[in-house]
């Protein structure tokens, strides 16, 4: 007979005795406890370490870019895609670079939000390094080619031009490339998504005249936060700890069920009954003139001229008293309304970024980065405007979006929102004519 | 409610808490009250099937009680509406698709009076855990009918349906364990906590550090089985044989865990299966509730093995593809059972054959045949779940070939999905925590007095703090090293 129960052996991984409690007093407690949660704590630490769990946490507040990647941080990303990401010295995901261009070297820079971070995919697989093997291996024998790359997750237009003006040309790059994504436009409207770290950053507006002024009123709001501190406080346990990072994912996890329970979500008899309720940020205002910082002026300081740190904004009575800046309406979720209003500000930031990359004798060239039509990840608005205001200013422009479309179906170029290996070798082509064609390759 | 969810981790301490600080008398209600919550949160009215199929098996078994000399016609019915039941919810949309598909291919010639389209639409969504207690149902009646007592509080019948940590998944219970626990209800204790906790934390590592991230990787592998290299279709196999065990034995933990925090200790489900040098042996490891289940109800009801050597075989067979039904209306499940029917009359064969002969004895005896033996066991087991875990016939043969001649890989490799992952590292620290804690039950370290009595000294040494720092990190181990996207248990579907 095969079928027979086997003896009921004991699966329990228990001591053979019952724990019993030792004569021991407080203090023979305490140690053990103190003993005990080092020793538990660094075996969590070596074997999260080892798997690269809990390194997804990688942005630190900076006072000129509003945010940026921590300095040497490992990232293994696992959310889409699969990269091991070693973020250089400055925090890039790139190898080490001097600041001062080496003789004989053509400089590409690359900057952009995710897309062109790329922690989606080994950095071998990237199209700034693609980009770099193949310039090199094109034109490398009159001299040196050098792709760098300037990518940072949630990074708006503003934070290109600023970032820009600040690092990039720093490293006497002889082209600046710009990869805008389509909700780049949307991504400038302030609090864009809500109150959150990801939106504490400066924003850009423009006055009556039609200059750009930069507000860094949100970004001290958040960073005078309870939410803010907290997150300086433990800047040193994001960028060290893996149980740290790990908590950070768990707590996600946690954020998301609890909106599934407060829908009625995770109870079967809850779904019918119950919607769930979008979430709306919560309402901007403008801010007072004074508390603009003119566009040149130095606004990476400590608060921005006029700001008052961890001030509020100023209530709606208030702003719209303003004399001296056009009151643009918040945005919220509606691309084509966004980028109605608020591409006068991009266009802006477009030409400030020309006219700098002019002033430092190396060209801008604008890539718009690949839609997703099929999932309503698009915006034809923005598109269209991008490429007037390109054509107008001369300014060699792509847009990846037909190449990306017309490619065949059988091979996956993007993940769920950015892009795939075979993704980012596709962008790499496209962007190597574009460079080639309008003679920026080195060539 | 997946134990794994957010949910749980909410519901189960609000029941524990509750639950022991509520007066004696009325935990039975609570935790009625509780399993139906836990079993209505998916579909709410399936509680009321849940309901119904109690109420008439709880009047069965009164009837068959109070009425000895009908009881056989009373449990011909009973059994009728209960297999009645499990047929329509498990078996009606496989019957109407093999009906459509056979009318659909059937010739013109016959001109039959009715097409594939005639036949009735019909999509019945299987309630959970409906396989488990509707078993345990025809086990109550059957014994009921065998002479046993009935349970005669409908609240206790109630529990013993309902009970949650064993509802959606077995094991399945055997109703005089129950109630004899029922009527002993143990006090809270530092020893059912500590085993209670240790059971569902090395559940939740099972399902969600090793079990959550193998998952996509065998789907991935078998939902493109034309791309599969040799090696892809390999990994693909062994991953789901290790898939089915680290997600069917985690959840089962986790019921047992569950129970045991509330003072009930559920039968054991698995014995190192992977570690049995024949199948027999193994199916006595493995699945235990079902395995012997099915020799109760089943292969002793159609003769067992006091009638001849085919008939013996014939109801084996017969056993193992009803088994292989059980799992699923379709036919890769019927082939599965059927399969693992012939290849038990092949071992006891092989067993009868060798049993009495001294070189085979001390042969089966050397350390080395048990280790190749408990290998060759594996990998049968592993070549028959190909066919259980293929989304068709077709499908699985590709696999069988993939594994069998060689061929690169299209596109990338799951070698390098597999790299990429958490699992290497969960694995390997499972695999670590595995031989501390069960290495007595291994074949090679068993003997080793030393480190049994070395592990029972540490663990006496063990005070509570050390406890609950070991808890609170193979809590975060296991979040830890979890997927983003967790993915359902395995048996739910059956």
């Amino acid at each position: 007979m095969s079928l027979a129960v086997a003896p009921d052996t004991k699966q329990v991984i228990a001591p053979e005795a019952p724990p019993q409690e030792r004569p021991f007093g407080i203090w023979h407690r305490l140690i053990e406890a103190a003993v005990a949660v080092v020793v538990v704590i660094l075996v969590l630490e070596c074997l999260f370490a080892m798997a690269g769990v809990g390194e997804q946490e990688y942005l630190r507040v900076d006072k000129v870019l509003g945010f940026v990647p921590m300095e040497n941080k490992h990232v293994t990303w696992r959310k889409e895609g699969y990269g091991s990401i070693q973020f250089n010295s400055q925090g890039r995901n790139d190898i080490e670079r001097p600041f001062a261009k080496p003789a004989n070297t053509y400089r590409i820079a690359i900057v952009g939000d995710s897309f062109v971070e790329s922690l989606q995919v080994d950095r071998s697989q990237n199209f700034c390094t693609l980009l770099e093997k193949t310039l090199n291996a094109k034109y490398g024998a009159n001299h040196h080619i050098e792709v760098l790359n300037f990518g940072c997750s949630a990074n708006s237009l503003g934070q290109f031009y600023k970032k820009i003006d600040t690092q990039v040309l720093r490293y006497q790059p002889d082209v600046v490339m710009i990869g805008i994504s389509v909700d780049a436009t949307k991504l400038l409207a302030p609090l864009q998504g809500g109150f959150a770290f990801a939106n504490a950053r400066p924003t850009f507006m423009l006055d009556k005249k039609g200059n750009l002024v930069e507000d860094w009123q949100i970004f001290h709001w958040w960073n005078n936060s309870p939410e803010g501190k907290r997150f300086a406080r433990t800047e040193f346990l994001r960028h060290y700890s893996h149980i740290w990072g790990a908590i950070g994912t768990m707590m996600g996890s946690y954020s998301s069920w609890l909106e599934d329970f407060k829908a009625g979500k995770v109870w079967g008899w809850g779904q019918v009954a119950q919607q769930a309720v979008p979430v709306v940020a919560p309402p901007v205002v403008q801010p007072k003139a004074g508390s603009y910082s003119a566009i040149n002026s130095s606004c990476g300081g400590s608060s921005g001229a006029g700001t008052s740190p961890g001030a509020a904004p100023a209530s709606s009575s208030s702003s719209s008293s303003s004399s001296s800046s056009i009151a643009l309406p918040q945005a919220q979720g509606d691309v084509a309304a966004a980028t109605k209003q608020y591409w006068p500000i991009a266009d802006k930031l477009i030409r400030a970024m020309a006219s700098d990359c002019r002033a430092h004798n190396c060209r801008l060239a604008v890539a718009h980065l690949p839609a997703r039509p099929e999932i309503g990840y698009d915006n034809p608005a923005e598109t269209k405007n991008l490429e007037e205001l390109t054509s107008a200013l001369s300014i060699p422009y792509i847009d990846l979006t037909p190449a990306f479309l017309s490619a065949p179906k059988e091979t996956s170029l993007i993940y769920s929102v950015h892009m795939t290996p075979a993704g980012h070798k596709l962008a790499y082509r496209e962007f190597l004519n574009l460079l080639e064609s309008n003679k920026l390759a080195g060539n | 409610m997946l134990f794994t969810s957010l949910s749980y981790l909410f519901f189960f301490p609000i029941v524990f808490v509750v639950y022991w600080l509520s007066p004696r008398a009325w935990r039975r209600g609570l935790l009625l009250l509780a399993s139906y919550v836990f079993y209505m949160c998916w579909i709410p009215t399936y509680g009321l099937l849940l309901f119904v199929l109690t109420a008439f098996n709880h009047l069965l078994g009164l009837g068959i009680d109070r009425y000895r000399s009908q009881s056989k016609a009373i449990l011909t019915f009973g059994l009728m509406a209960n297999i009645g039941a499990l047929a329509y919810f498990k078996y009606t949309n496989f019957l109407l698709d093999s009906l459509k598909n056979t009318l659909s291919s059937a010739p013109s010639w016959l001109h039959l009076p009715f097409t594939a389209a005639d036949l009735p639409v019909v999509n019945v969504i299987l309630p959970l855990g409906i396989s488990f207690f509707v078993f345990e149902f025809i086990h109550y009646i059957v014994d009921v009918h065998r002479g046993h007592k009935p349970i005669k509080d409908p609240f206790d019948f109630a529990l013993f349906a309902a009970f949650f940590p064993s509802q959606i998944a077995g094991p399945i219970k055997r109703f005089q364990d129950f109630e004899k626990q029922l009527n002993e209800l143990k006090p809270l204790n530092p020893t059912l906590v500590h085993n209670g906790i240790t059971l569902l934390l090395q559940g939740l590592f099972k399902k969600a550090a090793l079990s959550d991230n193998l998952s996509p990787l065998v789907s991935s592998g078998y939902a493109h089985v034309h791309t599969l290299g040799t090696v892809d279709a390999w990994l693909c196999a062994v991953g789901f044989t290790i898939l089915v065990y680290l997600d069917f034995s985690g959840y089962t933990d986790m019921g047992r865990g569950s129970a045991m925090l509330l003072g009930y200790k559920l039968p054991d489900n698995f014995n190192l299966p992977y570690f049995a040098s024949s199948l027999v042996e193994y199916w006595r490891r493995w699945h235990i509730s079902l395995s012997s289940w099915l020799r109760d109800y089943l292969y002793i009801p159609l003769g067992g093995n006091r009638v001849g050597r085919f008939r013996k075989h014939l109801n084996l067979f017969i056993t193992m593809t009803l088994g292989g039904l059980w799992h699923g209306a379709a036919w890769h499940y019927l082939i599965w059972g059927a399969a693992h029917g012939v290849m038990l009359a092949v071992n006891q064969e092989y067993d009868s054959l060798t049993k009495g002969n001294k070189v085979f004895e001390k042969l089966h005896a050397s350390f080395w045949v048990k280790l190749c033996f408990a290998a060759f066991t594996f990998t049968m087991w592993n070549f028959s779940l190909v066919i259980f875990r293929a989304a068709n016939i077709k499908d699985a043969l590709v696999v069988y070939e993939r594994m069998l001649t060689v061929h690169e890989s299209v596109g990338e490799s799951l070698v390098t999905t597999l790299c990429s992952s958490t699992l290497p590292v969960a694995l390997f620290a499972y695999v670590i925590y595995f031989v501390l804690s069960c290495g007595d039950r291994l074949p090679l370290i068993k003997d080793f007095s030393t480190y049994v009595s070395s592990r029972a000294t540490l663990a006496r040494l063990c005070g509570w703090p050390t406890r609950i720092a070991i808890y609170a990190g193979s809590f975060l181990a296991a979040v830890g090293f979890s997927p983003s996207n967790a993915s359902p248990f395995i048996y739910f579907q059956f």
